[in-house]
C-alpha cells in the first residue's frame, strides 16, 4: 500500500478530496502503528515512521471516507509510573470524527487478567473487540443555515435526549424513531415550534461507551455521560447505517433545527473519560499517552485522580489535553454548527492543582478563543471534589445551572419553612449569587427539575426515589429531593390527590417562566412525563425514560405553551438587569414585594417564620435596558401572588398608587378565577397552593 | 442528465469529462478517475471537462483541488474546461477560478500547453 509522510497538522484522519492525512499524539509511545480495517476485519498495520514534536503522522493516498481504523502503540509498559503502552490494545484516536461500532466487552480490552489483577500482564488482541474510527468527509451541503443567535435573555431551554425524545413518537416514522433524523423530522420540529422553546439542549453525543458492569445486568448508559470520542457522533443515535453517516445526519439534524430558528447546545463532558479507574478498559488514552491524557495520584501513579467520582479525570494541565478540549470545541461550532455548550461538571475542569479555580487555564482559553467565547457557554457549577459546589462562582462570559433555585423552588412550593427573602432572590435572577462581578440574570439557568433526579411529574409524586430498576437495590440516586407525593405514594386514582399533582406541576411551571433568568424545562415535563419515581436513570435505555406520547397530558402541555408565549409577549419577566428595588421617578420603583394585606413587606415581615404566601409587583414602565434601536421598552405591569400555603387566603391588592384595577391573566389553580377583575384595596381569594397573575388595566 | 465520467487520450494529455451532478454521491467516481490518469502519467497534463456538468458541491470542488495538489506534487497539472454558468459562478465565487487554470475548449487547454 502506498503511504507518504503527511503532515503532523492537523491532527486526526483529515481527508482533503482524495487521500487521507493522519496524525496523533503520543509522548510515550516508541512506535505507532496505524491499522486499517477492511469490511471483513482483516488488519493491515502500517509503521508511523515520521514524528514531529511527539506528534506520529502519515498521509494514505488511497484512503478516503468510510475507512475504518485505529492505532497500536509500542512503548513502556510500568503502571507504577503510570505508563501502559500495550500494542496488543486497538486504539481509538482522540480525533475520530466518526466510530464505527459497539465494544464487545472480554477480557482482551484489559491490561491484566481478570484472575490476578495485581501482576498479570495481558497482550489478548483488544482488536477484534474494539469499535473502529472512520475516516470521514467534511463536506456537507449547508445551503443557508445560519446560526439563530437567539439572545440568552430571550432563550427558553429545553433539556431533552435524542434517543429519548422520538422513540415512541407515534408522527415519527418507525425507521428514523430514536435518532437525529428522529428529531429532525417535521413531527418534532413542530411539536417544539408549538411548544415555544427556542433551544434544545442535548444530552451527551459525543460518541460514548456502554459500560460493562451496565451490560452484566442487562442495561445500558442510557445518559451518556462516559465520553470516548470527542469530535464524533454517538453513532447509535444515526438511522444512516454506513459507516461515518452519523457525521451527515447530525449535521442535517443542525440545519432543519436552525432552519426551524431553534438552537442547538450540546451538553459536554470533558472532565473524565469511559476508560474508567486503574482497572479500567483500554480504548484509547490510557494507551497512547497515560500520563499525559490522567491525572495520576502524585505518589502512586498507578492510581487515578478522581473529582468526578468516576474513576478519572482528565489531565488539565497539560497542553494536548486543553487543544484537545478546545479542539473538539471548536469542531462542533465551526464544523457541526452547534450554538453552545452546557458543562458537565464543570468544576473539574477549572481544577488547576487541587483547589477550584477562576483563573484556571481552562477559562482563560475559552475567554481568548474566536470561536469558543462566542457561543453560550453554561455550566454545571459543581462537581464531588473538594470545594466543588461553585454557584455563582463562574466568570462573566458563563451562565450556570442554579442549583439553589432548584432547592428553594421546591421547598417553597412543598411548604417547607424558609425565609421569603430566599424566595424572593431567586425569584428575581439571583443578585446575590452574580450580580457582584457585573454578571446578568441571564447568568442564571433557572430550573426545577433536569435530566439528574426526579420528572416533573415525579416530584410532586413520590416522597421517595424508587430506582430499583437499576439493579442496585435501589441505594444508586439522590435520597434528599426535596419533593412531596401530594399525599400518596406513586399511581393513585384519588381525585383531590390528583388535583394538587396538577396544580403543583403548573405552579413549578409557572414560577420558572416567570422568573428573571434563563428558564429550562427537562424535557416531557411539559407533557407530564413519569419515570415511576426513578430517580437515576441513567441506565434506562427503555420505556421507564422515554417519551410516552400516547399518555401525555394535553392539558399540562396546553398550559405550558400558554406560559412560554406569555414570557415571550412580556419583556418584563426577561429583564436584562437586576432590579434596584428604588422608586426611579413618576413610573415607581422596578419591584416591589407586598404581604397578604396589601401593606409593603418589612425588614421584619421578610425574616418572619410564616414564609408562604407574598405579592410581587412587577413594573413594566421601568425596564431600564432599551432595545435593540435604543428605544425604551414598555410593558404591561403585573402583580404576582404567591401562597404555599395549603388553604385559600384572602388577597387585599395595595393602595391606588400601585395600580387602580387589576385582572387575573392567569391562575395555576385551575383557572380558579382567570378574567377576574379586582379594584385597588379590594381583597380576591388566592386557593391554596397557587400562583395567579394580575395584570394592571387602570 | 446523468452522471458519468469518461476518460480518453489526446496525445499526450489525459482527457476527463465530467456530465452531470457532482456532489458527494458521485465525486468519488471523479476521484477515481482523476487518480488512475496521475497513475498513468505522473507528471502528465490532465484536462478536466466540466462542459458537461450540471452542478458541482464541494465535494466536488474538494477533489479538483485534491487532484490538482496530487498532479502538481508528481511535476503534472490539472486544468479546467469550463463555459458553462453554474459551474463557472461557483468557481468565482469560491475564488478557485484564481487557483485553476481555466480554458473554454479542449482545444484551447491543449494549445495553451504547448511549448512556444
Amino acid at each position: 500500500m502506498k503511504f507518504w509522510p503527511g503532515s503532523p497538522f492537523p491532527l486526526g484522519a483529515t481527508y482533503d478530496g482524495v487521500g487521507t492525512n493522519f496524525a496523533v499524539f503520543s509522548e510515550a509511545a516508541e512506535r505507532v502503528e496505524l491499522c486499517l480495517f477492511e469490511p471483513d476485519g482483516t488488519e493491515t498495520r502500517i509503521p508511523l515512521t515520521e514524528m514531529a514534536a511527539w506528534v506520529w503522522h502519515g498521509y494514505a493516498p488511497d484512503i478516503g471516507p468510510g475507512q475504518r481504523y485505529g492505532y497500536r502503540v509500542h512503548g513502556p509498559y510500568d503502571p507504577g509510573q503510570g505508563l501502559r503502552c500495550n500494542p496488543s490494545k486497538l486504539l481509538l484516536d482522540p480525533y475520530a470524527t466518526a466510530i464505527d461500532g459497539e465494544v464487545q466487552w472480554n477480557e482482551s480490552l484489559f491490561n491484566y487478567r481478570f484472575d490476578d489483577p495485581e501482576n498479570s500482564f495481558n497482550d489478548d488482541d483488544s482488536g477484534p473487540s474494539m469499535p473502529k474510527a472512520v475516516v470521514t468527509s467534511p463536506y456537507f451541503d449547508w445551503a443557508h443555515d445560519r446560526p439563530p443567535r437567539t439572545p440568552l435573555d430571550d432563550s427558553v431551554i429545553y433539556e431533552v435526549h435524542v434517543k429519548g425524545f422520538t422513540q415512541q413518537h407515534p408522527g415519527v416514522p418507525e425507521n428514523l424513531r430514536g435518532t437525529y433524523a428522529g428529531l429532525a423530522h417535521p413531527a418534532s420540529i413542530d411539536y417544539l415550534l408549538n411548544l415555544g422553546v427556542t433551544a434544545v439542549e442535548l444530552l451527551p453525543v459525543h460518541q460514548f461507551i456502554h459500560d460493562s458492569h451496565l451490560a452484566d445486568r442487562g442495561l445500558r448508559n442510557y445518559w451518556g455521560y462516559n465520553s470516548i470520542g470527542f469530535m464524533a457522533p454517538q453513532n447509535d443515535y444515526a438511522a444512516s447505517t454506513q459507516p461515518g453517516g452519523q457525521v451527515q445526519e447530525f449535521k442535517w439534524m443542525v440545519k432543519q433545527l436552525h432552519a426551524a430558528g431553534i438552537e442547538v447546545i450540546l451538553d459536554v463532558v470533558y472532565n473524565h473519560t469511559a476508560e474508567g479507574n486503574h482497572l479500567g478498559p483500554i480504548l484509547s488514552f490510557k494507551g497512547l499517552d497515560n500520563a499525559a491524557y490522567y491525572r495520576l495520584v502524585d505518589d502512586d501513579r498507578r492510581f487515578y485522580y478522581d473529582t468526578t467520582g468516576t474513576g478519572n479525570s482528565l489531565n488539565m494541565r497539560h497542553p494536548h489535553v486543553l487543544q484537545l478540549i478546545m479542539d473538539s470545541l471548536r469542531y462542533w461550532v465551526t464544523e457541526m454548527h452547534v450554538d453552545g455548550f452546557r458543562f458537565d461538571l464543570a468544576s473539574t475542569l477549572a481544577r488547576q492543582f487541587h483547589e477550584v479555580d477562576r483563573l484556571s487555564a481552562f477559562f482563560d482559553l475559552i475567554q481568548q478563543d474566536p470561536v469558543v467565547s462566542r457561543v453560550k457557554l453554561i455550566a454545571e457549577p459543581w462537581d464531588v471534589g473538594e470545594g466543588g459546589y461553585q454557584v455563582g462562582n463562574f466568570p462573566p462570559l458563563w451562565s450556570e445551572w442554579n442549583g439553589k433555585y432548584r432547592d428553594t423552588l421546591r421547598d417553597y412550593w412543598r411548604g417547607e419553612p424558609q425565609t421569603l427573602g430566599e424566595f424572593a432572590a431567586r425569584f428575581t435572577g439571583s443578585s446575590d449569587l452574580y450580580e457582584d462581578d457585573a454578571r446578568k440574570p441571564s447568568a442564571s439557568v433557572n430550573f426545577v427539575t433536569a435530566h439528574d433526579g426526579f420528572t416533573l411529574h415525579d416530584l410532586v409524586s413520590y416522597n421517595d426515589k424508587h430506582n430499583e430498576a437499576n439493579g442496585e437495590g435501589g441505594a444508586d440516586g439522590e435520597s434528599h429531593n426535596r419533593s412531596w407525593n401530594s399525599g400518596v405514594e406513586g399511581p393513585t386514582d384519588d381525585p383531590e390527590v390528583l388535583e394538587i399533582r396538577a396544580r403543583q406541576q403548573r405552579n413549578f411551571l409557572a414560577t420558572v417562566l416567570l422568573s428573571q433568568g434563563i428558564p429550562m424545562l427537562l424535557g416531557g415535563d411539559e407533557m407530564g412525563r413519569t419515570q415511576g419515581g426513578n430517580n437515576n436513570a441513567y441506565c434506562q435505555d427503555n420505556e421507564i425514560s422515554w417519551f410516552d406520547w400516547e399518555h401525555r397530558d394535553g392539558d399540562l402541555l396546553a398550559f405550558t405553551q400558554r406560559l412560554i408565549a406569555f414570557r415571550r409577549a412580556h419583556p418584563v419577566f426577561r429583564r436584562r438587569h437586576f432590579f434596584h428595588g428604588e422608586s426611579l421617578g413618576a413610573a415607581g420603583p422596578d419591584i416591589a414585594w407586598f404581604r397578604p394585606d396589601g401593606t409593603e413587606m418589612t425588614e421584619q415581615d421578610w425574616a418572619s417564620g410564616f414564609g408562604k404566601a407574598l405579592s410581587v409587583f412587577l413594573n413594566g414602565e421601568t425596564i431600564p435596558s432599551p432595545d435593540a434601536r435604543g428605544q425604551r421598552v414598555l410593558d404591561d405591569s403585573f402583580l404576582l401572588l404567591f401562597n404555599a400555603h395549603h388553604e385559600p387566603l384572602e388577597v387585599t391588592m395595595p393602595e391606588e398608587r400601585w395600580g387602580a384595577r387589576w385582572v387575573r391573566v392567569l391562575d395555576t389553580a385551575d383557572a380558579f378565577n382567570e378574567g377576574e377583575a379586582v379594584e385597588a384595596g379590594q381583597t380576591t381569594k388566592i386557593d391554596a397552593r397557587s400562583l395567579a397573575l394580575l395584570r394592571r388595566t387602570g | 442528465m446523468p452522471f458519468a465520467v469518461d476518460r480518453r487520450d489526446i496525445e499526450d494529455t489525459v482527457v476527463v469529462a465530467v456530465r452531470g451532478e457532482l456532489d458527494i454521491g458521485t465525486a468519488p467516481d471523479l476521484r477515481v478517475a482523476l487518480m488512475e490518469a496521475i497513475e498513468r502519467q505522473p507528471d502528465g497534463r490532465i484536462i478536466a471537462d466540466l462542459e458537461g456538468l450540471e452542478f458541482i458541491d464541494s465535494a466536488g470542488l474538494g477533489i479538483l483541488i485534491g487532484g490538482r495538489k496530487r498532479a502538481q506534487a508528481g511535476g503534472g497539472d490539472l486544468v479546467l474546461v469550463s463555459t458553462g454558468r453554474n459551474v463557472a459562478k461557483i468557481l468565482e465565487l469560491t475564488g478557485l477560478m484564481r487557483v485553476f487554470d481555466v480554458y473554454s475548449s479542449v482545444s484551447d487547454a491543449r494549445e495553451a500547453a504547448r511549448p512556444d
